[in-house]
């Protein structure tokens, strides 16, 4: 956590702008406060910040190289133009103070210049020749001649009034002092002069004395004019130092352009990668300082190439010192790209940096095993610089994804420094008998150039043999396993990645966290975070049982026994017998079956893990696993084998089913079911356990649900509360032995489909799982559903079986019919039969006056249907419940379908038989009546009750009449006739005919029912004349006079003048008049006789007249001929006669 | 098309149909597994922004580095290659995935099979082995 704190101390301070200005303002700080300021001084107030390597609790220090391969503290930071400020006493004089003060208020806009205020004399170190000695490639030093030694310009204050009194002796004065700073400068610097004057302007250009003076001082001290400044005390001081900073800049920006123009007039051989690289690094890192970073990057991506494509060419002995410069060139690559807001380019940059060097061998010095390690180191190097500038970017305003971010180069920081800490691992163990530490120390020695090794210092080429055995003793002594490193890393990785949101590389970083942890023995955390992987669903379960495996063993090398249970338990849901024996010891108090492969443990490492097993088992151990959290072996199903809403005061049974997907039977102590219920509370609903339930002595099958069944009493049970299943816990053991375990089943781990149900696609287990407390309902009801089929009218009987499905006395139930009550109009005209077999339209029956629990009360009822339909007789039941006097309701359902016991048509006939569609007033007709039956019934009167118009002439053959017995099954016809004549004074209009009385019952049935039903509807048609025939011989014989006798009456009340001829017939003898002219007087009656002599026997047709009247209408008259008999049955004679 | 390690394909809520690794790479199964487990991270980021099916480079890692596709119903492919490979290029990887397209529709045009449920075909097993083959 060390690591972590300072790295995210470094985050949090590592803003470039910010760091820029802290910088200035801390070396300004220094100088002002000692006046002398020595570049140590400025080295220790700029502390680096991000590539800090000498700090004694930084991970990089465990390993001789890295110290070597630092760039030093000034990568840290941006570099900023060096600028001497001499000539100030801020101490002593106010008024440079305030300038000085003006000079240290640096904002990120203004200049990057590093002020730094000089007194006394000038140490400006000289040009000095190199020693060839031991060359390298870069210079360690190099960087820092430009950032602490040799400023761009040195800027010489003076108190100089334009009409100064001394005026000759302080030019002189001004004269020497510039001559002395540029006898101390001999590296090209650059010289300014500032005037400090008491005035509040600046010198005008109308003032003569001053142009005159300032030109008499430039030439005396051999300046250009734009290197003379005056600066006004009296006026607005920020204002003029913010331009004097300006104009040092461009100053400065002189300096290093004719720096840059000498390092490329030098000639390089092209032949020398490693001059070649220095050149050009030399370049870029002056084009920073100039503040031409495109040109740096420029410059650091050719000495990059450069390397690269000499790769092959690298002297084993100096790989590394080849890598460092590269690492170093890739820093600053990267950290320019994202200075110029081209982040993918860094990315790329990186990229091609790993795909180039990562993986490229590692080399044989000093030696192979070391050198490997010094490759992996450099890599987490490289991997971890480069998270530091991508957050660095981050906090700058660039906004990274889950695809790309810091997090992702930490991770493989830390994933490679673990890889080197296993090869430590391996040299620590490989080299136990290592001599004593070499004196003096070979890697004691300060470096010069990058990568350069410490005993190699000032040695061209490889040390003797003896410094180098050395030196490998020495690093393999100092060589130190770092996991706390690796651990920071992966922290600050873990915070990337919940930062961006990236779920699963979390819980990747999680498992390399656990296994550095395994691997430094810290295996309490190690099971830790394993276990908080392992319950991630999401991942894949070849994975997930890899890191359950490691989570076992870490568990069983602690004797962690509630882990290995747990681990136990979820292995043995994938059916691993290992662990299921490893299991079955445990709950045994035994040691149980180890987790490791043969031979992957020591005999003393197996027997020390099982003296520590032997130790915690003596002792009393007990445990409880969460099952939703794991994934058990163990199903188990609870349910309520209810309806969703019961009745409080009642037991309802509880149904549990248990399922053990191992591979051999489980014994279970007991299980203990809880209840929760839901209370109503002031603030809303709170949930209250209740009593558990207990059962005991469990054998599980495997794969074979055992099911058991006990009952829960709601006595205590108010109204509205809902009872659910808190908590299954199983019981592992006996709960008085040495070891004793539970797994507790909540909510969300209970009805889980298990791997039976899975399989069979089938789920046996019913009821509820939860209950609702009702109040006391409705609880009288039908136990069978009724249906009834009756005919309208018919008296039919419903028998209701009325149960009592309450748990209480039931006390005098009534049954109730109430007509507006009704939904249906068909139910509403239902006529019931009352105890005085009256019809009534309502009905009020009493029940019973006891009905026990579930007991049962029997009762008719009996009704008519008066429509035809089907509908719902809605019926109400009304009971007193025991112990209450206020009657409760409920509501029953008879079912009926009620339809009409039969059809009646009724037809008009003439006398012949033939249908008529009218009839004729005052004339003879046959009325005949078809009963088509619905159902089998027995006809027992039929009665026609005819309208006052229609009269009743005959009924004799018709079959009507009282105490008939015509039984009728269903859907045959029985027809019924009458003779009737119409008299009506409405002619031309149809005129109903009547009803016709029906008394009829059903077959088997004493009750007779009197249906009264309408005949049909007739045009009557005027007949003013009324034409009836009588034959007086009867019978009539063959060839006997017959004698005919024609009755004509007229209706009307006016004469009516006739001519009646008889029609000739081939059958007949005819005698009488054949033609007569009469005239009939209203209401009297004309009669015609004929006698007529059959020529032959038999059906003949009657003897016929036509009439015809000039008052009577043609067609009348044949209507009214038509009335007369079609024939008449002639007998013929015997042989004696 | 040397270096192919292994191909995956997701269902739309990540819930794996089919998946085949290279016979070679059998005994780091678990670290390959861990590896894509962690680059559909990348694709549940990339699938909301991509303007075509093809998601690109996804992850990397020491050894690995892995490519995803997602197709109009929200099937996720993703592909593993050697972190060293350097032969497959972007127009490869591109067609390795369009192939599998086919195979998957292939595939579940069966009328027997159930949709989200595992992938078993002969089309996507001799796919697999032809890349793999090729990858020796």
């Amino acid at each position: 956590m060390g690591f972590q704190k300072s790295f995210g101390s470094r985050t949090l301070a590592s803003s470039a702008p910010d760091r820029v200005l802290v910088a200035c303002v801390r070396t300004i700080t220094v100088s002002s406060a000692n006046m002398v300021s020595t570049s140590a001084d400025v080295a220790s107030a700029n502390k680096p910040r991000i590539l800090d390597s000498r700090s004694s609790t930084d991970w990089f220090l465990v390993f001789w190289c890295d110290n070597a391969s630092e760039a030093g503290d000034w990568l840290s930071t941006r570099p900023h133009q060096l600028i001497f400020l001499t000539g100030l006493d801020p101490s002593n004089k106010h008024q440079h103070g305030l300038v000085v003060n003006a000079f240290r208020a640096r904002t990120p806009e203004k200049p990057p210049l590093n002020l730094r205020i000089i007194s006394g004399e000038l140490d400006i170190a000289e040009k000095t020749e190199k020693s060839l000695s031991g060359a390298g490639i870069l210079r360690r030093e190099w960087p820092l001649k430009y950032l602490e030694n040799i400023p761009a310009l040195i800027v010489l204050f003076v108190d100089l009034e334009w009409d100064h009194p001394s005026w000759q002796e302080k030019k002189t004065e001004a004269e020497s002092k510039v001559a002395s700073i540029r006898a101390s400068s001999r590296q090209g610097t650059r010289i300014a002069l500032v005037m400090l004057q008491d005035r509040a302007t600046p010198t005008t250009s109308d003032d003569n004395l001053a142009a005159d003076r300032a030109h008499e001082i430039c030439q005396i001290c051999s300046l250009n004019p734009k290197q003379l400044f005056v600066l006004p005390l009296l006026g607005e001081i920020s204002v003029y130092v913010s331009k004097l900073e300006s104009a040092f800049h461009e100053l400065a920006q002189g300096f290093y352009q004719q720096k840059l123009k000498s390092i490329r007039a030098r000639s390089i051989p092209n032949n020398s990668p490693s001059l070649i690289v220095r050149q050009l690094f030399k370049l870029a890192f002056i084009s920073e300082l100039r503040q031409d970073t495109h040109s740096a990057l420029r410059n650091y991506r050719l000495a990059y190439d450069q390397c690269k494509d000499h790769m092959e060419t690298w002297d084993a002995g100096d790989v590394y010192e080849w890598r460092s410069v590269v690492g170093l060139l890739n820093y600053k690559m990267c950290e320019l790209c994202f200075l110029h807001s081209t982040a993918l380019e860094a990315i790329n940059q990186m990229r091609r940096h790993q795909s180039i060097f990562f993986s490229s061998a590692p080399g044989t010095y000093p030696t192979p095993q070391l050198s490997l390690i010094e490759l992996l180191l450099w890599k987490a190097k490289q991997c971890w610089y480069f998270a530091h500038l991508f957050e660095q970017a981050v906090l700058g305003g660039l906004s990274a994804l889950a695809t790309l971010n810091p997090g992702t180069h930490l991770d493989q920081a830390a994933n490679i420094y673990s890889a080197a800490n296993k090869e430590i691992s391996l040299v620590k163990q490989g080299s136990l008998l290592l001599g004593p530490y070499p004196n003096p120390d070979p890697l004691g020695q300060q470096t010069e150039f990058f990568g350069q090794r410490p005993w190699r210092v000032g040695i061209s080429g490889l040390a003797s043999p003896e410094i180098e055995a050395g030196a490998v003793n020495a690093i393999k002594q100092r060589l130190v396993v770092n996991h706390a490193g690796v651990i920071s890393l992966l922290s600050a990785a873990m915070t990337h990645f919940k930062k961006y949101n990236c779920i699963r590389m979390q819980k990747k970083v999680m498992c390399e966290m656990a296994d550095v942890y395994y691997a430094n023995g810290d295996v309490s955390k190690a099971l830790q975070l394993w276990s908080l992987v392992v319950r991630d669903s999401s991942l894949p379960f070849s994975l997930r049982s890899h890191l359950l495996h490691k989570a076992a063993c870490a568990a069983f090398v602690s004797a962690a026994v509630k882990e290995y249970a747990w681990c136990c338990v979820q292995f043995m849901a994938s059916g691993q017998p290992r662990f299921e024996k490893a299991f079955q010891e445990l709950i045994a108090g035994r040691i149980p079956v180890a987790p490791f492969d043969d031979n992957e443990l020591s005999n003393q490492q197996m027997s020390s893990y099982k003296q520590n097993w032997s130790k915690v088992l003596t002792e009393r151990q007990f445990f409880v696993l969460q099952a939703s959290r794991i994934d058990s072996f163990l199903f188990v199903e609870v349910t309520f084998l209810s309806f969703q809403v019961t009745e409080a005061n009642s037991r309802v049974p509880v149904c549990i089913r248990l399922t053990s997907s191992a591979m051999s039977p489980i014994r279970l102590a007991g299980i203990n079911v809880a209840f929760s219920k839901t209370e109503q509370v002031q603030n809303g609903v709170e949930k209250v356990g209740l009593a558990p339930l207990r059962l005991s002595g469990f054998l599980l099958q495997p794969k074979i649900p055992t099911v058991r069944m006990t009952l829960l009493d709601l006595g205590q049970m108010q109204q509205g509360e809902e009872i659910t299943v808190s908590c299954v816990s199983v019981e592992l053991g006996d709960r008085h032995s040495p070891m004793f375990g539970q797994i507790d089943f909540d909510n969300s781990s209970l009805n889980r489909p298990g791997p039976i149900v899975a399989l069979s696609s089938h789920r046996s287990v019913l009821g509820v799982p939860s209950l609702k407390v009702g109040g006391f309902k409705s609880v009288m009801g039908l136990k069978e559903a009724v249906s009834i089929k009756c005919l309208i009218g018919e008296v039919a009987t419903a028998k209701l079986q009325l149960c009592n499905l309450s748990k209480r006395i039931l006390k005098s139930v009534k049954l109730e019919f109430k007509r507006n009550e009704q939904s249906q109009t068909e139910a509403a005209a239902v006529l019931f039969v009352d105890k005085g077999n009256e019809l009534k339209s309502e009905l009020v029956l009493a029940v019973a006056t006891n009905v026990s629990a579930l007991d049962q009360a029997l009762v008719d009822v009996q009704f008519s249907a008066q429509l035809v339909g089907s509908f719902d007789l809605s019926l109400e039941v009304s009971y007193l419940v025991e112990g209450s006097s206020q009657r409760e309701t409920g509501k029953v359902l008879v079912a009926v379908e009620a339809k009409e016991p039969f059809s009646v048509r009724s037809a008009i006939l003439n006398m012949n038989g033939i249908p008529m569609i009218s009839l004729l007033n005052h004339c003879e007709h046959v009325l005949k009546v078809d009963i088509t039956s619905a159902a089998d019934i027995v006809i027992t009167s039929v009665e026609f009750l005819l309208a006052d118009v229609v009269t009743f002439l005959d009924a004799s053959n018709g079959g009507s009449g009282t105490n008939l017995d015509d039984e009728v099954f269903e859907q045959e016809v029985i027809s019924y006739n009458a003779v009737i004549a119409v008299s009506t004074a409405d002619e031309d209009v149809e005129t109903p005919l009547g009803r016709l009385a029906v008394e009829w019952k059903r077959a088997g049935s004493a009750n007779s029912v009197r249906s009264l039903l309408p005949l049909c509807r007739v045009a009557v048609l005027p007949c003013p004349i009324g034409l009836s025939a009588r034959v007086f011989s009867s019978p009539a014989a063959v060839r006997q006079p017959i004698d005919v006798c024609f009755d004509l009456q007229n209706h009307s009340n006016e004469s009516i003048e006739l001519t009646a001829t008889f029609e000739l017939s081939e059958v007949f003898m005819f005698n009488g008049e054949k033609k007569s002219s009469l005239v009939i007087l209203p209401g009297s009656v004309r009669k015609i006789h004929i006698v007529v002599m059959a020529l032959s026997a038999g059906r003949l047709a009657f003897p016929r007249i036509n009439l015809r009247s000039p008052q009577i209408a043609e067609s009348t008259l044949q209507h009214v001929l038509r009335t007369l008999p079609a024939a008449i049955f002639v007998l013929p004679r015997s042989k004696e006669h | 098309m040397a270096g192919i390690i292994a191909i995956y394909i997701y269902g739309r809520e990540n819930s794996r149909l089919f998946h085949a690794v290279n016979p070679e790479e059998l005994g780091n199964v678990c670290d390959i597994e861990m590896f894509v487990f962690c680059s559909l991270d990348i694709v549940d980021e990339k699938v909301v922004k991509s303007n075509e099916m093809y998601l690109g480079q996804l992850f990397t890692d020491q050894r690995y580095k892995s490519f995803g596709f997602v197709t109009n119903t929200g099937v996720k492919i993703v592909l593993v290659v050697d972190f060293l490979n350097s032969t497959l290029k972007d127009q490869d990887v591109r067609s390795i995935f369009k192939r599998f397209h086919v195979f998957y529709c292939k595939t579940i045009s069966n009328p027997f099979y159930t949709i989200g449920s595992p992938l078993h075909s002969r089309w996507l097993d001799d796919g697999c082995k032809e890349i793999f083959a090729k990858s020796e």
